[in-house]
């Protein structure tokens, strides 16, 4: 003689014969078997809920651990962009800091010719080469020719 | 909290128990699963005839049961499992065993974590994934007869622990 249990199983995977079926049927008519049957239906139900339920719980709890890990790896690329742009504006003040307030570069050739057919920046960089004796020379002829 | 919210409370503390009761009489877990969306909206529409004194899981079984019948005067092919004599037996047994002690489903979950990791993976191969037992059978290489043995006495074991935590005997 079959198990309730094993008689239910057979049903539900719908490989029961109709002489299985019948059984079933004919045990039911006996009390204590409908107390046995009843029970296993029962059980049967709360695992089905409880089971699939543990699995929509731990389904939910990876799927809220995969967004936070993204909000996480989100924030940290936000982060690490930031300190990289923030690097870059950095270096770009400091050279220009260093171009305007560092060493000056030396004056630009112009195309402007003055009325004495020089141009003043030729002068510019002639006064920018020469040496300090030329220098204090010229200071004392230019002195000498103011006491004049 | 109005009619409706109690209702609503009423019928999700006893669906699991329709749904135990439809899936008795209709072994096809599709057409059980119609059937009960079916008669949860029976319910909801029959809802000014509840009379509050009366318990809802025999109300709302009745109807389901009601439903079932319908269902097959409808249709001669409607795969019920039983006779109307053996679906009034049952559904009596049903009414009679009802069970009002709480905290059973919690039990449930205690007694499931206790169980060896072996058992906890054919349970869940057959509740979670619902595979029948000839393909649980194939995917862990015993034969149909073990699984059915298998199961059973998974079974027996949980109703073992479920009686003894509620009734206080050897919890730990």
């Amino acid at each position: 003689m079959q198990s309730i249990d094993a008689l239910i199983d057979k049903c539900l995977d719908q490989t029961a014969s109709e002489a299985d079926r019948g059984e079933l049927e004919l045990r039911l008519s006996d009390p204590e078997a409908r107390v046995a049957f009843v029970a296993a239906q029962r059980l049967n139900a709360c695992l089905e809920a409880v089971l699939k339920e543990e699995t929509q719980v731990a389904q939910g709890r990876a799927l809220v651990q995969s967004t936070t890990s993204g909000q996480i790896a989100a924030r940290r690329s936000w982060r690490e962009f930031a300190g990289v742009a923030a690097a870059i504006l950095l270096l770009l003040g400091i050279g220009s800091w260093w171009r305007w307030h560092g060493d000056l570069p030396a004056p630009t050739p112009t195309n402007r010719i003055a009325s004495n057919g020089t141009r003043p920046s030729d002068n510019a960089a002639v006064v920018a080469e020469i040496s300090p004796a030329e220098a204090i020379a010229m200071f004392g002829l230019a002195s000498a020719k103011a006491a004049k | 909290m109005d009619r409706q919210d109690e209702f609503l409370k009423l019928f999700l503390k006893h669906q699991t128990d329709i749904k135990a009761f439809i899936g008795s009489l209709i072994f096809d877990s599709h057409l059980r699963d119609d059937v009960f969306q079916e008669v949860a909206v029976t319910l909801w529409r029959q809802m000014e005839s509840y009379d509050w004194q009366r318990p809802f899981g025999a109300w709302a079984r009745g109807i389901a049961a009601h439903k079932v019948l319908q269902l097959r005067e409808q249709n001669a092919r409607f795969p019920v499992a039983f006779s109307p004599e053996t679906i009034q037996a049952v559904l009596e047994e049903f009414d009679r065993s009802e069970e009002t002690t709480p905290g059973k489903v919690e039990a449930l979950r205690e007694c499931l974590r206790q169980l060896p990791a072996k058992s906890r993976q054919l349970l869940g191969l057959r509740y979670e994934k619902n595979l029948a037992c000839e393909q649980i059978a194939r995917q862990t290489q015993r034969t149909l007869d073990a699984v059915y043995q298998a199961l059973s006495r998974i079974r027996a074991l949980l109703e073992e622990c479920i009686r003894k935590r509620l009734s206080g005997e050897g919890v730990g």
